[in-house]
Formats: structure tokens, C-alpha cells, sequence
């Protein structure tokens, strides 16, 4: 972690080394931000993530949609695409809730060792999930509008 | 975790699939043959674009001359090198459509490659990473990669990045 905290910025770029809380694994997220040339505008790493930003939308959208008609192979696929994007950018609780919808879809449980034959246990469990990534996403996604300067 | 690389004390001389050094002029009684100056090739086995992207921007920054190619799943990796193509490292990801890694890596060893082949996955129980590495890579490590991992992985191989 940075010793120092700089509230210096750009016009257009990031607000100085981030405080995220839990929501986002700096570590990680640092591994994205040494790949920026400029320090000031980081437009390499904020290009990633405004991607990813797209990518989560149409993401929970294709998991409503499937869970409205009970897909689970493909909400356990969407679950797992989610999941390494957001590992990626250490965005770790929502790359928690993408990685149990995928066990759930698959039917398995949360921890994806034990399996559950039941489609309605698990359409149930996907909802929830599906809820909760949503709210882990936007915690994120306001985080990283924020250091962007993009409230 | 790790297991050695197989002939790791020096350059590593591969079998099928490896890409061989350039050398320089080493004919001549008394030459001296010019240093061997080598070409990393990567293969980045990855479904996530993302993640294909952020590897190969990684390994083309690693400060050496390298070469990078992606694959969106196992079965291209394979095809690559049923047609004759041969990478010094692949950088395989776990769960992909097709083909995931495992049945990859499994392919590309009875097949004979011998390239260094590292694990890449969001999997974080050490047992799941146990059944990765079993299939035959030399190393698995989470997502994602980081500079010092990659020179990690170079320095293993015993090539200076």
C-alpha cells in the first residue's frame, strides 16, 4: 500500500491513489494501474475499467433474462465470465457472488463441492446472488468513478 | 506449488513444439560465436478479452524481446501447435468453453510439448489448484499476473528477462 495519498489530479484523470475499502482489493487493482503511462491520466487502466463497467450492464441483464427463464447453464456461464473480470480488477466481493452463481447454476453449492439436484433451490439462490452482485458492483463502480474523477 | 522445470539449469533445449535461439556466427576456427540472443514467444490461453489484453500488454513489457499470441480457449492452443506453430511459455487459464485448461494442458503433454505451461486461475482452494497442476503444468499461479510473476516464471526457465 502507498505510503503517501496524493489529492493532486488532472483535469480529466484520477484522483491520486485510491481508498476503496473492502470493495476492491488495491493490491490487485495497483497491478492494473502500474500498466498506465500517465499517472495523471491513466487512460490505459481507466479504458479497462469503464470496459468492465459495459461489460457488468449487459452481464445482469443476460442474468435476469435467464434466470426469468430458468436457465441455469447459462447463468452459470455468465456467473463465471463475470467472475474473472472482476477477479482481474480485484473487485473480490463481487467476484465472490459471480463465482457462487456460477456452483448454483452448475448445481453445486455455494462452495461448488457438493451438488443440489433441485432447479428451484438454485434458480433461488442465483436470484439472491444476483441481487447482491449488483449492489457489490455499483459499491465498486461509484469507488472507481470516484478515483476517476467521474462522480 | 511448483515443480521444477525440466532442464532448467540452462537455456531450455525443447522438443516438440520449441522455438529455437537465433544464433549468431559461430564457424570459423578460433571464433568466437556470437552471444545467442533469444525470442520469448507467450501463448495467452484466456476466454476473458480482458484478460487476454492486460497479459499480453504484461509480457510485452517484461523488458526483453518477446513475442505474444492469444487463444480464446484450449482447443485453439492446441490446434496452434498441431499446426506447427511452438511457444517457449503458455500461460493457460483454468475454466474456458471448448476446451478449459486442464484437458489442454493434458492434450499438449501426451502430445509431447514441452514448453513451460503455467496455470492461471481464479481458483482459490489449494486442492482445485492440486487437480490444475496435475494435468501436467509447471506452475500455477492466480489471477492476474503481475510483472514480478512473469519475471518469476522467466527466471525458473533460467533466461534473464
Amino acid at each position: 500500500m502507498p505510503a503517501q495519498y496524493s489529492d493532486a489530479r488532472s483535469e480529466e484523470g484520477s484522483t491520486g491513489m485510491p481508498e476503496f475499502g473492502d470493495s476492491i482489493d488495491l493490491a490487485t487493482f495497483e497491478q492494473i494501474l502500474e500498466m498506465d503511462d500517465d499517472e495523471d491520466e491513466r487512460e490505459f487502466s481507466k479504458s479497462i475499467v469503464y470496459d468492465f463497467f459495459s461489460q457488468a450492464e449487459t452481464t445482469f441483464e443476460k442474468m435476469d433474462s435467464n434466470l426469468e427463464s430458468k436457465d441455469l447453464d447459462q447463468l452459470s456461464a455468465l456467473g463465471h465470465f463475470l467472475k474473472g473480470s472482476s477477479a482481474t480488477l480485484g473487485l473480490t466481493k463481487l467476484k465472490d457472488s459471480c463465482e457462487k452463481i456460477q456452483h448454483y447454476g452448475a448445481h453445486k453449492d455455494e462452495t461448488g463441492a457438493n451438488v443440489i439436484s433441485d432447479d428451484n433451490v438454485c434458480l433461488k439462490a442465483c436470484g439472491k446472488l444476483i441481487k447482491q452482485a449488483k449492489e457489490e458492483f455499483r459499491e465498486a463502480e461509484k469507488a472507481l468513478r470516484k478515483f476517476y474523477h467521474d462522480e | 506449488m511448483s515443480k521444477q522445470v525440466a532442464g532448467a539449469a540452462s537455456l531450455p533445449s525443447r522438443s516438440v513444439g520449441s522455438e529455437k535461439a537465433e544464433m549468431g556466427d559461430g564457424t570459423g576456427v578460433g571464433s568466437t560465436p556470437a552471444p545467442v540472443k533469444k525470442k520469448l514467444s507467450v501463448l495467452i490461453v484466456d476466454d476473458n478479452s480482458m484478460i487476454r489484453t492486460i497479459h499480453t500488454i504484461l509480457v510485452n513489457r517484461m523488458g526483453m524481446e518477446v513475442e505474444s499470441q492469444v487463444a480464446e480457449n484450449g482447443k485453439v492452443a492446441v490446434d496452434l501447435f498441431r499446426s506447427g506453430k511452438s511457444f517457449d511459455v503458455v500461460l493457460m487459464d483454468w475454466e474456458m468453453p471448448v476446451m478449459n485448461g486442464i484437458e489442454a494442458t493434458k492434450e499438449l503433454r501426451n502430445m509431447g510439448v514441452s514448453s513451460t505451461i503455467v496455470g492461471v486461475t481464479s481458483h482459490s482452494m489449494d486442492t482445485e489448484k492440486d487437480a490444475f497442476m496435475a494435468a501436467g503444468l509447471d506452475d500455477c499461479y492466480g489471477k492476474p499476473l503481475s510483472i514480478k510473476i512473469l519475471k518469476d516464471i522467466l527466471q525458473k526457465m533460467k533466461i534473464d528477462a
